[in-house]
């Protein structure tokens, strides 16, 4: 029986079940809650409003105008009364965006220390609070990382910095309070001016020793590190201000702090407007820095930033080096980034048989040319065996859910159904049995040993959704090269039909990419998956309107991915946030 | 805690401050301080890890006669070591959901936070439990001989978080210790990481302070200053939930002001070259990463850095690392060795961890602690919360402990706890061996985790 466990080492593919209750032994899929998880303090201690110790809130002091919003005076047609905005926990910088946030605040080029601890996620997503753990570690790298960076950046005598010269009257005040305005991304409060100036004055050494000083305590405050929201009013759901408006915008679609342009127009109270919001996110789609959202998508959204962690393992494969990996990668987010910049129809995510291929992907692929390390908009359907539809097709995810030398049928039909399909399988109920059959014939495929198993009724429901995509993907080897047998021992012919959870009969990827291609409810997923990287939250049962309303009943072959993206940011889950006091 | 208090086994130690003048080396001390030559070689512990487990009961020998297979390392210290068997960890590793227990015994992903804390999970989703073995004790003679640090935390570089199997959050894998209930240790993964925790402030090359060192303290204690204000105002202005998550910067921050107050630096450690960046991450350079980390956690020990080192050789679950010991599937699934894996790869697995295991001892042996082996006063323990990987057996941890002999450990023996399968309730609590190390240490617990009673290895 030694050869069918090789073979059925992909049916035990998340580790030592334990289960989730048995409110799952009958409902099945369902949708990804976003509740789950993160921390929960105790409720019901003392909640005071968001006041400072100056008594004003930041939003009273910061906006234009008496501060007050006229909009939401009640009434069902006040913005954000309509949906629940959702709960978005404190989201802090991540270490990708605070490197890119240096950069930009203090006009030098920076670098991560070998040592400054990565980011976790959740979900695949590292933005989101729950992913975010504190450690000491991290904490202390922080404080090293800063003070040195601030060192760097008066030594190089910035002029993104440096708006004056030093030796000027008030001059230090002005480049002080300029840097905190655009390090906190809104006004400063009176004490927090006065905090600043004060550490300034107490700091030791000459001007420049002061001034780094004074850089490295506001690299380090939190008004730096987290993302701290204020609305108009704290007792109910209400809109943004612009100012934090404008940072989600940038975070969003750049990884980094607002630029000028953003800020001027959260001076001018132009992003409450969802037009405004619209123009500004289409303005920064176009500029190249919207290369690290599509970036963010691939590693988060398609989850493929765990292809470092996982995936087959070296002495089975080893040509699958660094080097590789980040190839495939690079591939994956060159097609997303090209979907942005030309706004392709979302269903060619599934059905594109074009994509961005170098010298190492295209032997794998097995593309006849020649190619050099640069990557190419290449026609994959010159690659053995017949084109490669879309993000079904890539390499990097069907790297990313192999293990040691083996494909897994689950682990790829759970990649596609939680992804593509957004709908996400929970693991088997605890009082499942879920050893294999003794009786398994000797040379069973791993196609055949999932069927068995399928049919065991106490399988069905979840195994009729997760088995067929990995089915239809066995096409594709541990590092997504096409085959037609399995490897001895079995060498045997793979078979790809399957039945869909529907009924409907598919032969192979090309055909499955066609049919959710054009499934309406591909939109929506898309909408489900980015949203995270907008707000910070993952989307849960009480989400069914916003989504409805950021995707519009959508045919994918016309909407774009760019489309989708827009009405995320005009939507009252981008624009709005709940109160203070959380329920 | 006084700045200029010296850590008084580097003085002992002597070489290279024979040029600081008496009278202030006077003033260094607390003066109800007496320089105790019997306190000269204080007492460490080490605790490694290993996560998943063995083929049923192969780590847990009942005799130390002839150590073969799996074992066949540990022969090079047969009368220096103890085996333990039997002790059960199993009634911390339920799941509970609505008070009914999910039976899976000791899944591998709760294993690790479980074995040095001996508590179940105060929380599925965020990491909560109680403080741990290792911290209490790091903590106790952090305070009796002054050691910069209470304790060096050290993992095999696996960060993942966020919620998965059963609702448990990922992140408790790669967690051994905790301060508090809220504040988890988050291990070191790097040695250049380690190695500049040790050396921090001070030259390497000569063990003299730094003077920029100093200067550069003064400026992290003040930032920390105005950091932690800042921190406060924001707390009022935020919901509850956040309010916590402040709180745990709140309490990292002053953790990391005491750690810079207590940095009086060890002016006797012995040069020491900066060792590679290894990436334990990648299974070329896996098993140098280990050893290499087993060689700074004896330098820091020597140094008296800090007293305890926790060490985890491998986190638990999920497609963790596959080629350890040659095989290349992933531990994980080899670990269920009678249906994804088999036993023979699972016991090169072991094989390998245990050859880590023996590399430390043997360190420990070799280096010298004012004239007996380090090991005679480090308690080195080696283990895991289950024995039979596939069957999740958490009732019997197989560990393995060897020195301590200056201190009346009584090595080359089995103590035996009922090494057979076993009900939850049933048999000796793992946390009673852990009562028993706190007493080693002087430091006597009134209870620890499920402990009923405490286990005297000079006996």
């Amino acid at each position: 029986m030694g050869r069918w466990r090789l073979l059925a080492a992909w049916l035990v593919p998340f580790g030592c079940y334990v289960g989730t209750g048995e409110e799952h032994l009958d409902s099945g899929p369902a949708r990804a809650d976003g509740e789950s998880g993160g921390p929960q303090a105790s409720v019901g201690d003392e909640t005071q409003g968001p006041a400072t110790a100056s008594g004003a809130t930041i939003a009273e002091t910061t906006e234009a105008g008496d501060g007050a919003s006229t909009e939401d005076e009640g009434g069902s047609d006040a913005p954000c009364a309509s949906m629940p905005p959702g709960h978005v926990g404190l989201q802090r910088l991540t270490t990708t965006q605070l490197r890119y946030t240096l950069e930009d605040l203090l006009g030098i080029p920076v670098t991560l220390p070998g040592t400054y601890p990565r980011d976790d996620r959740t979900g695949g997503y590292t933005s989101v609070p729950e992913a975010q753990l504190v450690s000491q570690a991290l904490v202390e790298q922080h404080l090293e990382w800063t003070i040195r960076v601030a060192g760097e950046a008066v030594a190089a005598a910035s002029p993104t910095l440096m708006v004056c010269d030093l030796g000027e009257d008030a001059c230090v005040e002005e480049i002080l309070e300029r840097l905190a305005f655009r390090a906190f991304r809104r006004p400063l409060l009176e004490e927090e001016r006065e905090h600043l100036l004060g550490l300034h004055a107490s700091a030791e050494g000459e001007a420049s020793d002061k001034l780094e000083f004074a850089i490295a305590a506001v690299l380090n405050a939190p008004q730096f590190l987290f993302r701290e929201r204020q609305t108009h009013d704290p007792t109910e759901p209400s809109l943004l201000t612009s100012h934090d408006l404008a940072t989600r915008l940038s975070y969003f679609v750049w990884d980094t702090m607002p630029d000028d342009a953003l800020f001027a127009a959260a001076a001018t109270n132009e992003l409450e407007d969802p037009a405004g919001l619209e123009q500004q996110v289409r303005r920064m789609l176009a500029d190249p820095r919207s290369e690290r959202l599509a970036h963010a998508m691939a590693s988060q959204w398609l989850g493929l930033g765990a292809l470092w962690d996982q995936g087959p393992s070296a002495a089975a494969f080893p040509e699958l080096d660094d080097e590789l990996k980040a190839a495939m990668f690079e591939e994956t987010k060159l097609f997303l980034q090209r979907a942005l910049h030309e706004e392709r129809p979302l269903a060619e995510l599934l059905t594109a048989t074009e994509s961005f291929v170098n010298a190492h992907l295209a032997e794998l692929y097995g593309i006849p040319g020649s190619f050099t390390e640069e990557f190419v908009l290449t026609d994959l359907t010159m690659a053995t065996g017949g084109p490669r539809p879309g993000l079904l097709g890539q390499l990097a995810p069907m790297t990313m859910t192999s293990s040691g030398e083996t494909t897994s049928i689950i682990r790829r039909g759970k990649w596609v159904s939680t992804a593509l399909l957004c709908v996400e399988i929970p693991p088997p109920p605890p009082v499942l049995d879920t050893e294999l059959p003794e009786d398994l014939p000797e040379d069973a495929t791993p196609r055949e040993i999932v069927e068995i198993h399928r049919a065991n009724p106490a399988c069905t429901t979840c195994h009729s959704h997760l088995d067929p995509p990995g089915v239809l993907l066995e096409v594709y080897d541990p590092i997504g090269r096409v085959r037609t047998r399995y490897p001895a021992p079995l060498d045997r012919p793979i078979d790809t039909s399957t039945v869909l959870v529907d009924g409907t009969e598919v032969a192979n990827v090309a055909e499955f990419a066609a049919i959710v291609g054009a499934d309406e409810r591909l939109v929506e997923c898309v909408a489900d998956r980015v949203f995270p990287l907008a707000v910070g939250r993952m989307l849960g049962r009480t989400d069914d309107d916003l989504l409805a309303t950021i995707a519009q009943g959508s045919d994918p072959a016309e909407v774009t991915l760019t489309d989708v993206l827009v009405n995320i940011v005009r939507s009252d889950g981008f624009r709005c946030a709940e109160g203070e006091e959380t329920p | 805690m006084s700045r200029w208090r010296m850590n008084r086994r580097s003085f002992v130690l002597g070489a290279g401050n024979t040029a600081i003048a008496l009278p202030l080396l006077e003033a260094m001390f607390h003066s109800d301080r007496a320089l105790a030559s019997a306190d000269a070689r204080p007492l460490r512990f080490t605790f490694g890890f290993y996560p998943n487990g063995c083929v049923e009961y192969e780590m847990s020998p009942t005799s130390l006669d002839t150590l073969e297979g799996i074992l066949e390392p540990f022969a090079a210290h047969r009368g220096q070591f103890l085996s333990v068997n039997g002790l059960n960890n199993r009634d911390n590793n339920t799941w509970e959901r609505n008070n009914v227990d999910l039976g899976s015994g000791t899944p591998h992903e709760i294993n690790a936070p479980t074995f040095l804390t001996c508590q179940r999970l105060g929380s599925l989703g965020d990491l909560l439990l109680s403080p741990s073995i290792d911290q209490l004790i790091g903590a106790h003679l952090q305070a009796e001989h002054g050691t910069r640090l209470a304790s060096i935390v050290i993992g095999d570089g696996d960060t993942r978080s966020g919620i998965g199997q059963g609702d448990v959050n990922r992140a408790y894998q790669h967690l051994l210790s905790w301060k508090s209930e809220t504040q988890y240790v988050v291990p070191i993964s790097r040695t250049t990481e380690l190695f500049a925790e040790i050396y921090a402030g001070i030259s390497s090359e000569d063990g003299v302070p730094d003077p920029a060192f100093t200067a550069l303290l003064a400026k992290k204690r003040s930032i920390l200053d105005s950091t932690s204000d800042q921190f406060t105002a924001m707390k009022t202005r935020l919901g509850a939930d956040d309010r916590a998550r402040i709180d745990l910067y709140l309490q990292t921050l002053r953790d990391i002001e005491l750690k810079l107050d207590a940095s009086p630096v060890p002016l006797s450690c012995p040069s020491h070259e900066e060792p590679p960046d290894l990436d334990p991450r990648n299974i070329d350079e896996f098993s140098a990463y280990l050893d290499t980390m087993s060689d700074l956690i004896v330098l820091a020990l020597q140094c008296s850095v800090a007293p305890v080192a926790v060490f985890q050789l491998s986190a638990g679950n999920d497609g963790v690392r596959s080629g350890v010991g040659g095989v290349s599937a992933d531990q994980h699934g080899v670990s269920h060795h009678r249906t994804t894996g088999n036993a023979d790869d699972l016991r090169l697995i072991n094989r390998f961890y245990n050859e880590r295991a023996v590399y430390l001892w043997q360190r420990l042996a070799q280096t010298d602690d004012l004239g007996q082996p380090l090991l005679a006063s480090t308690v080195a323990l080696y283990g895991s919360g289950i024995a039979d990987a596939d069957s999740h057996d958490g009732a019997n941890c197989p560990i393995l402990i060897a020195g301590g002999t200056a201190y009346g450990v009584q090595t080359d023996r089995v103590l035996d706890f009922e090494l057979r399968s076993k009900a939850y309730g049933d048999g000796t609590p793992l946390a009673n061996l852990h009562l028993g190390l706190a007493e080693l240490a002087g430091l006597d617990l009134e209870s620890f985790g499920n402990a009923t009673g405490s286990i005297d290895l000079t006996a």
